[in-house]
């Protein structure tokens, strides 16, 4: 079987992500982003631009801060880093130039997730595992109680 | 070869395999641009040059989850200042392979069919779009 373009895209565009490796665990979908995943919504389009779906309680901005507040509303709060720790859900926010650019999630297992824009969702080692690409770099890291 | 800040983003250095076969889902199609309808009424140049320029956009963009970004890439904007004789090709195809077509509709048309409660609602997005098309004679 042929290798998919967008999974030779994919590799491509996220230096780590191709020494890594990483694990399909949802098909493409047009219908939800990452910051949707990453907030527990598969239904809709998260984005602070007008014509898409906001949270109320945030400040509908490209700013990184904005992004804090959508999920700080969501009983997230800041943390140090995207160590593992048992009892936790954590999310990193990667940031290009102070703009939000992605959002990843953290499994109870110890592995990260993340809806690649209309892409796959795929599972990764560490948030690490995106920067150097497109998301810029993770800078925010939130956690709550599971 | 699109550059947005310091990153250089295209697609002149990948494979192009057309052999694309994957169980992914049936969106695939609209990644390698596979479906393509008819309209007689559209000039077949015109046709060529949007799809030419629609695979691109969606090709480059589809791992973003901004549709600011999205919609700042080149190739959307050259679709959007070719004006209306892209808008029953862009109908066509967002009914045929999806994508988030609606900023360079509603710059194109001034329309803005969807209802605030659907915003997000990608779904529902597109159908109040093709249900606005059918209404204005692009059906």
């Amino acid at each position: 079987m042929a290798t998919p373009r967008w999974m030779t895209w994919l590799n491509l565009s996220f230096p780590n992500l191709r020494c890594e490796g990483f694990t399909v665990v949802d098909p493409l979908s047009e219908q939800y982003n990452c910051i949707a995943y990453a907030a527990g919504d598969t239904s809709q389009w998260w984005e602070h631009t007008p014509g898409r779906y906001w949270p109320s309680w945030a400040t509908r901005s490209a700013r990184i801060e904005s992004l804090q507040e959508v999920f700080a509303g969501l009983e997230f709060v800041e943390c140090h880093d995207g160590h593992f720790e048992p009892g936790y859900r954590k999310i990193a926010l990667y940031e290009d130039d102070g703009e939000y650019q992605h959002a990843s999630v953290q499994m109870p297992n110890g592995a990260w997730r993340s809806k690649m824009g209309e892409g796959p969702v795929i599972e990764h080692r560490s948030p690490e595992s995106l920067s150097g690409g497109m998301y810029g770099e993770a800078t925010v890291f939130m956690r709550r109680p599971l | 070869m699109w550059h947005r800040g310091n990153l250089a983003w295209g697609f002149v250095a990948m494979s192009t395999s057309s052999s694309q076969s994957t169980s992914a889902s049936s969106q695939h199609d609209r990644w390698v641009g596979a479906k393509h309808g008819d309209s007689t009424s559209v000039e077949p140049a015109d046709r060529e040059r949007f799809r030419e320029l629609a695979d691109r956009w969606q090709e480059e963009t589809f791992f973003l989850s901004r549709s600011d970004l999205k919609n700042a890439h080149p190739a959307l904007q050259e679709i959007i200042s070719i004006g209306p004789p892209m808008v029953p090709l862009i109908l066509e195809r967002m009914r045929s392979q999806g994508g988030h077509w609606f900023e360079a509709l509603q710059q194109i048309t001034g329309a803005d069919p969807v209802s605030p409660a659907d915003h997000g609602n990608i779904a529902a997005m597109q159908n109040s779009w093709l249900q606005w098309g059918e209404r204005n004679g692009y059906a």
